[in-house]
């Protein structure tokens, strides 16, 4: 990878910053319906299943030669038939994700902000700025992601303290009410959306190794876990769980609620433009994870970061074809508002779980029985 | 070079993506904008939507207005009542109060719910009231010469918040019906003035009318001022009331009546209500001392408690939020999961016990 290498603290930043988009769209409404009142609680559930994700990963990622992403442990576990094949359905699947990432930050743009716009314009505005940042250097994008993560957290933690005059205590307590099976259940949507960032495992190539990983771990996941039970607990403490589960963007509709002393108001508009940083970074990650797949695919070299923007030489032509292909997805993926919903709430979950959960384990097994791993 | 010019355009398209310029965006002139402080909405049946608005003062001081348009749904009627001047527009961005007609609480809150959240200018902290009668009629209600229904509500209100009491807001209502299946709102109506102070015969007067119970899909239940108080003692929101006691008056002082179960066994054979509360002398008939004053209070006290779960048992809707109470008074863990509050409530035994101490007000010393 050359010189374009990410320090852990990027790296961790990057995929933080990059999950506060799906985390939105997911949760509160993913836990509220699932756990109720017990949502903001139900995301800890999360924290095993994720802590062995992520064990697993340093695992797979120990199998790896230097400037090695994930790519080619496909190819040497499986094989290169089998190995390609995964490693088209990975990348093809980053690609498309990418695409229902656009799409889901120009719908919440059209919906919350500008009501009588259709996504359109802002799919192609996204689209264009993911691949410009994707013909870029990975170092760039991390960077990007550090400073963006300390952005979003600010306004993240002001909004929740600004929030919290609104909680209801009712709507949150008594716990004694939520049954413990529904708190493992509501941890579900945290997991999907928590391990999304198993993905940018396509990307280890670029990252410097961690001289304490054990510790960068333990602060990513309870960075993640910190902010979606809060976005859970101000959420549903404001709404109840029945009513959160019937609102389309729950955290948003709060937000336009919010007033600072009774002066200021109206924070949702910036908020959710603030939010466009998080999904154009996610999917310009998601892109370069794609690219990685697939180039091994094609075995094709690893792009220039500080080429000419329209050169198409050394695989940097990849990257058109695979915006292309999310671009396409994010115009096709919803026809009508109903179809998005099944996607959002279904559909793009149960692939990614099977993408994650499914197929990394197995890369793993297998790689440890062949004694690769 | 080319790299950073790229980007710097893409920028500077994106920044032309947020609307705040004037050539593409909806860009409007303060002076031209007419806000909206009252908003109320009527089901006409067959699916119509009666919305009427009242207006705070225009930019060059005309007085406030009152608009009501109907049509097959909200919006529409929101399109209909744009149409009365082409040059000011209509801005919901500052509605004070959310009024929704009898009918119209009868059908839910989700089409108002719908209307305000899909609304960029609306917000869901906006107070919701419940009127007795049709929501139009108390907009466009001839209150005086410049008074508007939204001032009239804001004196109800500051009344209310005085008493420590805030209107239930929209968000607070469809919380409620979401989590519960039923939400209690403030209720107003319109009265003629005829008897009171307002000199013109033909003016009305908005007035408190208790409060709302609304229950998804069915009409509202008015509670009576004696329902409506037992509700206060039950979520101590009671102090500061009035009650007036055959010709005297006492003001209560506190105290929250606490329920708890009478169990025998693991089986729940009763519902008990304390209270204890203080109450100052408003008004003394010279006949009345204070003994017999604090056993009156104690008496209406005890019927206002029995009123309200009375009825809340006939319409077997907890709204007084009496079973948490009961499972916490449970002999155990075991009897309080295993209670099956719906099936058991409606026909529980109630007992009340009030004990009500009734200080000395500014007495004449007789």
């Amino acid at each position: 990878m050359g010189d374009d290498r990410v320090t852990p603290r990027q790296a961790r930043a990057a995929a933080f910053t990059a999950l506060l988009a799906p985390l939105i769209r997911v949760l509160p409404r993913g836990a509220a319906a699932l756990a109720g009142r017990g949502a903001w609680l139900s995301v800890f559930a999360a924290a095993p299943a994720l802590l062995a994700l992520a064990l697993l990963l340093r695992s797979l990622c120990r199998a790896l030669a230097p400037g090695e992403g994930l790519a080619p442990l496909f190819l040497r576990v499986f094989g290169p038939v089998l190995g390609r094949a995964l490693l088209v359905l990975y990348g093809g699947w980053s690609f498309l994700y990418a695409g229902f990432v656009l799409r889901g930050g120009a719908e919440r743009l059209a919906a919350a902000a500008y009501p009588h716009s259709g996504p359109e314009p802002f799919i192609l505005a996204m689209l264009a700025l993911s691949l410009l940042a994707s013909l870029g250097t990975v170092r760039g994008l991390a960077r990007t992601g550090a400073v963006l993560r300390g952005l979003l957290l600010g306004v993240l933690l002001l909004m929740f303290l600004l929030a919290l005059r609104d909680l209801d205590p009712e709507n949150l307590f008594p716990l004694r009410d939520v049954r413990p099976r529904d708190v493992l259940l509501g941890a579900l949507p945290a997991a999907t959306v928590g391990g999304a960032a198993a993905l940018f495992s396509f990307l280890a190539g670029y990252a410097e190794p961690s001289s304490r990983p054990g510790r960068d771990l333990a602060s990513l996941l309870l960075c993640y876990l910190l902010t979606a039970s809060a976005l859970c607990l101000t959420t549903v403490g404001s709404f109840g769980a029945g009513l959160t589960t019937r609102l389309s963007y729950p955290f948003f509709t709060m937000l336009r609620d919010i007033t600072l002393f009774g002066a200021a108001q109206r924070f949702e508009a910036a908020v959710i433009a603030l939010w466009v940083f998080s999904d154009l970074l996610l999917c310009t990650l998601l892109l370069r994870c794609g690219n990685e797949a697939w180039r091994t695919v094609f075995a094709l070299p690893v792009p220039e970061g500080d080429g000419p923007l329209r050169s198409l030489r050394r695989g940097r032509w990849l990257l058109w074809v695979g915006a292309a292909l999310a671009g396409g997805c994010a115009a096709l993926v919803s026809p009508s508002s109903e179809v998005f919903r099944l996607w959002t709430d279904r559909l793009a979950p149960l692939l990614m779980d099977l993408f994650v959960w499914g197929g990394l384990p197995l890369l793993w097994l297998v790689g440890r029985l062949r004694k690769i791993v | 070079m080319k790299r950073a010019l790229l980007i710097i355009i893409c920028f500077a398209w994106t920044l032309g993506l947020s609307g705040c310029g004037t050539l593409f965006s909806g860009h409007r002139d303060m002076e031209h904008l007419r806000p909206v402080q009252v908003a109320g909405l009527d089901a006409d049946g067959d699916g119509r939507v009666t919305l009427s608005v009242c207006t705070g003062t225009g930019p060059e001081s005309e007085p406030p207005l009152a608009l009501r348009a109907a049509a097959p749904g909200i919006e529409a009627a929101a399109d209909r009542l744009q149409d009365w001047s082409p040059r000011d527009e209509l801005f919901y961005a500052h509605v004070r109060y959310l009024l929704l007609g009898e009918d119209m609480a009868g059908t839910g809150l989700l089409q108002a719910l719908d209307w305000v959240e899909r609304s960029p200018a609306m917000r869901m902290e906006t107070p919701l009231l419940i009127v007795r009668g049709r929501a139009d009629a108390l907009v466009e209600a001839a209150l005086g010469e410049s008074i508007s229904a939204a001032e009239s509500l804001g004196a109800l209100e500051r009344e209310e918040k005085v008493r420590g009491r805030e209107p239930p807001t929209l968000r607070q209502a469809a919380a409620g019906l979401a989590e519960r299946g039923w939400a209690l709102c403030l209720a107003v109506e319109v009265l003629p003035a005829e008897g009171t102070v307002l000199s013109d015969p033909d003016a009305a007067a908005i007035v408190p009318a208790g409060l709302a119970l609304l229950r998804e899909g069915q009409p509202p239940v008015f509670l009576s001022r004696s329902e409506a108080l037992g509700a206060a003692l039950l979520d101590g929101s009671a102090a500061g009331t009035h009650v007036p006691l055959d010709g005297s008056e006492a003001e209560l002082l506190g105290g929250q009546a606490k329920a708890e179960g009478l169990w025998t066994g693991s089986s729940l054979t009763g519902l008990l209500l304390r209270c204890e509360l203080g109450a100052g002398i408003v008004e003394r008939l010279p006949e009345d001392d204070r003994t017999a004053l604090a056993d009156r209070l104690a008496q209406t006290l005890t019927d206002c408690l029995t009123e309200a779960v009375g009825l809340s048992q006939a319409l077997g809707c907890d709204f007084l939020g009496l079973e948490d109470a009961v499972r916490a008074s449970a002999p155990d863990r075991r009897a309080a999961r295993a209670l099956d509050w719906d099936a058991v409530f409606p026909a529980l035994p109630v007992t009340v016990t009030v004990e009500a101490d009734v200080g000395r007000g500014y007495d004449l010393v007789s």
